[in-house]
């Protein structure tokens, strides 16, 4: 077998159009890899850097005068640095999750979408983990949390989910990039560098695209999304139990391991949108990520905001009925708390669910803006579960209060520019798109996401009476397999021949071609 | 009747449990505090001029500590005026009804600090008393300061006491067995290990399968 070979083989045989597929995606994917970087990605990595590089001064300055320096006292005890930690790993958790579901379930169109969001999940989980180190205050006895563990602890249960999820996360991301890293490294050839080419050789692990090789590479995919699934939910379960297993009010609620899980799987979703679009823009995707993506990972962050609504209903109604501790409900509502509240609910769920609601609204645009508001509303929504119970009085009527300084804003933007800074460098060093599951995809696995001609033709399908059933057809033309739910019946056509000759910017059906 | 038992009670055990340190005027002279032992109560240094001689002084409190019996680690505080100024009925007069500010000396970050854990108001007796929760145990300060108003001065006295884990003679395994899940903490802490070995096992398995596999079936092709 030729090394050297521009596209290594497969079992199925390639054919023109498919082999011409191959070759745009692995141009698309290498091009953040195999171009300068432009005067704009300097600026921004600068920038980046800089704010990462002030928020490790300001944690320097919080260890040397202490956590008074950045807002903290004796009432306000949990405050921005908890509220970073759940908002970051939350979000991670929605992308490794919306990957891992979304394989499980065979959805092929996710495959332009899959490197991002496991990316993106592992650099939020990295950062979410560093954000424990400002919030211990004595960060030199962070061991003691291994040497002397006391198993009765959710703070035990905490360190060693975030851990296992922290493993997993990485295995996730690896292994779909094995297949692509051999892939890279012939397709580049000699445009990358020799110490690049034996790093990749040897994290490739020799992959020449056999049938066992696939076989191996999907089963222990599958068994990974099977297993960071729970994983992730045990993550936020223990997560929350930090809370839930004290005494406050407020924070003692039975409904609070769902409630934080689905709020990291909302916030999680919503990133995924952002960083898809940021880096659709960026790396000139457009014709691999389109609106249809947008719009259908916007119809599950919706989805899960109406869920994530009826919790946070939920939690509150039941306090606020019994009226036996309401205090952290009063100043939640319509006390100290309550402008970053109803910020949350206007940006968290109001907006969203309008920009879904509307088809004026359903595009790139406005979806990328109302997931970036669900983000960041999201954040303050966890400061908010955070702080009233925290300054809530359990002795008396003196209300705590917490107010942040200089160095808990630095600390906490540093860990928001450490994301796509990690990001950036990251896809400079591998493909921002999964090769391997695009090309596996193939441009008829991916023609319900291309083009807006697609969609009038689909149209036509189902006003000619095709029905939406689920298929699973091999079309004779390629021999690539088309798993999963088909909802606009493409499937019943027999085969759709794609030219990517004929529209550049974007593949189109040539009605003729349709055999 | 009731109070007057508890307060009774208090003052003997806390003779029997603890060293008492007291002090008079503002709070930030804790440090300055004198410290008795062997005695429930004493009276603070000091003394207020330009005040009536009816009037209380800021010698005339002094704050006792209990441990309550109510199936926790309860700690009642009160403050009570000294035997001389309840002799007075002029000086218990001018104490009742004013509101008493009870504090606990902790660590805050930095250094020793004072920490407000409720307020209560002085009885016709000229009795207040909190309940509170320790949070730990060991010698412990606590304090207590009465407003200035103008019939008197600022007041405060202090404790110094000794909180135990187990004062009261409780024994520690009462409280656990109120806890409704008491008893198989073991067997679901060695349940939830047995589950995180078991992921970690998939998890490095896994990869393992793959890093040693991987090669192999890229050889046989």
């Amino acid at each position: 077998m030729d090394k050297n070979s521009p596209i290594p083989p497969r079992d199925d045989n390639y054919s023109d159009t498919e082999s011409a597929w191959a070759v745009d995606v692995r141009d698309a994917a290498t091009r953040g890899m195999t171009q300068k970087a432009s005067r704009k990605w300097w600026l921004a990595i600068t920038l980046l850097s800089l704010m990462v590089l002030a928020g490790v001064y300001a944690w320097y300055y919080q260890l040397k005068h202490g956590m008074a320096s950045a807002g903290y006292n004796d009432q306000a005890f949990w405050a921005v640095y908890i509220a970073d930690v759940i908002a970051f790993i939350g979000v991670s958790y929605g992308g490794a999750v919306i990957s891992a579901i979304l394989r499980l379930t065979g959805q092929s169109w996710r495959a332009p979408l899959t490197r991002i969001a496991e990316g993106m999940a592992l650099a939020t989980v990295i950062v979410g983990a560093m954000f424990i180190f400002p919030h211990l205050g004595r960060p030199e006895r962070f061991m003691n949390i291994v040497y002397y563990a006391n198993w009765s602890s959710p703070l035990v249960w905490d360190f060693l989910a975030i851990l296992t999820y922290t493993v997993a996360t990485i295995i996730f991301f690896y292994i779909p990039l094995i297949p692509d890293l051999a892939i890279v490294n012939r397709h580049l050839g000699s445009a990358n560098s020799p110490m690049r080419r034996k790093v990749y050789s040897a994290l490739s692990l020799n992959w020449m695209g056999t049938k066992r090789q696939r076989r191996l590479l999907h089963s222990s995919l599958t068994l990974i999304s099977l297993v960071i699934i729970p994983l992730a939910v045990s993550v936020h379960s223990v997560l929350s139990w930090a809370f839930a297993l004290t005494s406050r009010p407020g924070w003692a609620e039975t409904v609070f391991p769902p409630y934080f899980v689905i709020a990291a799987l909302y916030s999680g979703t919503a990133l995924v949108i952002v960083t898809a679009a940021a880096f659709r823009s960026g790396y000139k995707l457009q014709r691999f990520i389109t609106q249809r993506h947008f719009v259908r990972i916007g119809y599950l962050m919706a989805a899960l905001g109406l869920v994530y609504l009826y919790l946070t209903f939920a939690d509150m109604a039941t306090e606020g009925y019994t009226g036996i501790t309401t205090g952290w409900i009063t100043q939640t509502v319509t006390g100290r708390y309550a402008i970053p509240f109803w910020i949350y609910v206007l940006f968290g769920e109001l907006i969203p669910i309008v920009v879904v609601a509307f088809k004026k609204f359903r595009n790139i645009k406005g979806l990328t803006f109302a997931a970036g508001g669900v983000v960041v509303a999201l954040w303050i929504k966890r400061l908010v579960i955070v702080l009233p119970p925290a300054t809530q009085p359990l002795i008396g009527s003196f209300w705590g209060s917490y107010h942040f300084t200089w160095v808990s804003i630095t600390i906490t933007l540093a860990g928001v520019a450490a994301v796509p800074l990690i990001l950036m460098v990251m896809f400079r060093l591998i493909p921002i798109l999964s090769i391997e599951e695009m090309e596996e995809a193939g441009p008829i696995g991916s023609i319900e996401q291309i083009s807006d001609k697609t969609e009038k033709y689909q149209d036509k399908l189902l006003a000619g009476g095709r029905n939406l059933e689920q298929v699973k057809t091999k079309t004779p033309s390629s021999g690539l397999q088309m798993s999963g739910v088909d909802p606009i019946g493409l499937a019943s056509a027999p085969t759709i021949s794609v030219n990517p000759t004929v529209n550049p910017g974007g593949f189109s059906i040539n009605p003729g071609e349709i055999r | 009747m009731r109070l007057i038992t508890k307060i009774v009670s208090g003052f003997a055990l806390v003779a029997m449990a603890s060293a008492v340190s007291l002090s008079s005027g503002s709070l930030p002279a804790w440090a300055a505090s004198g410290t008795t032992s062997g005695s429930s109560m004493q009276m603070g240094s000091g003394n207020s001029s330009g005040f009536s001689t009816a009037a209380a002084n800021s010698s005339d409190l002094s704050l006792g500590a209990v441990l309550t019996k109510a199936g926790s680690d309860q700690l009642t505080l009160s403050v009570t005026p000294s035997s001389e100024a309840s002799a007075n009925p002029a000086v218990v007069k001018s104490l009742a009804g004013q509101v008493v500010t009870f504090y606990v000396k902790t660590k805050v970050f930095s250094g020793d600090g004072m920490m407000a854990i409720g307020t209560a108001t002085t009885n016709a007796a000229g009795v207040a008393t909190l309940n509170y929760m320790p949070t730990w145990t060991g010698m412990t300060d606590f304090a207590a300061q009465m407003a200035a108003t103008s019939s008197m001065p600022q007041m405060s006295t202090s404790l110094n006491f000794d909180v135990l884990k187990d004062p009261t003679g409780i024994p520690t395994k009462y409280f656990e067995s109120q806890r409704p899940l008491h008893g198989i903490a073991t067997v679901l802490v060695k349940f939830l290990i047995g589950i995180a070995a078991a992921v970690w096992l998939i998890l490095l398995g896994t990869l393992a399968v793959v890093l040693f596999r991987m090669p192999r079936l890229g050889r046989s092709q």
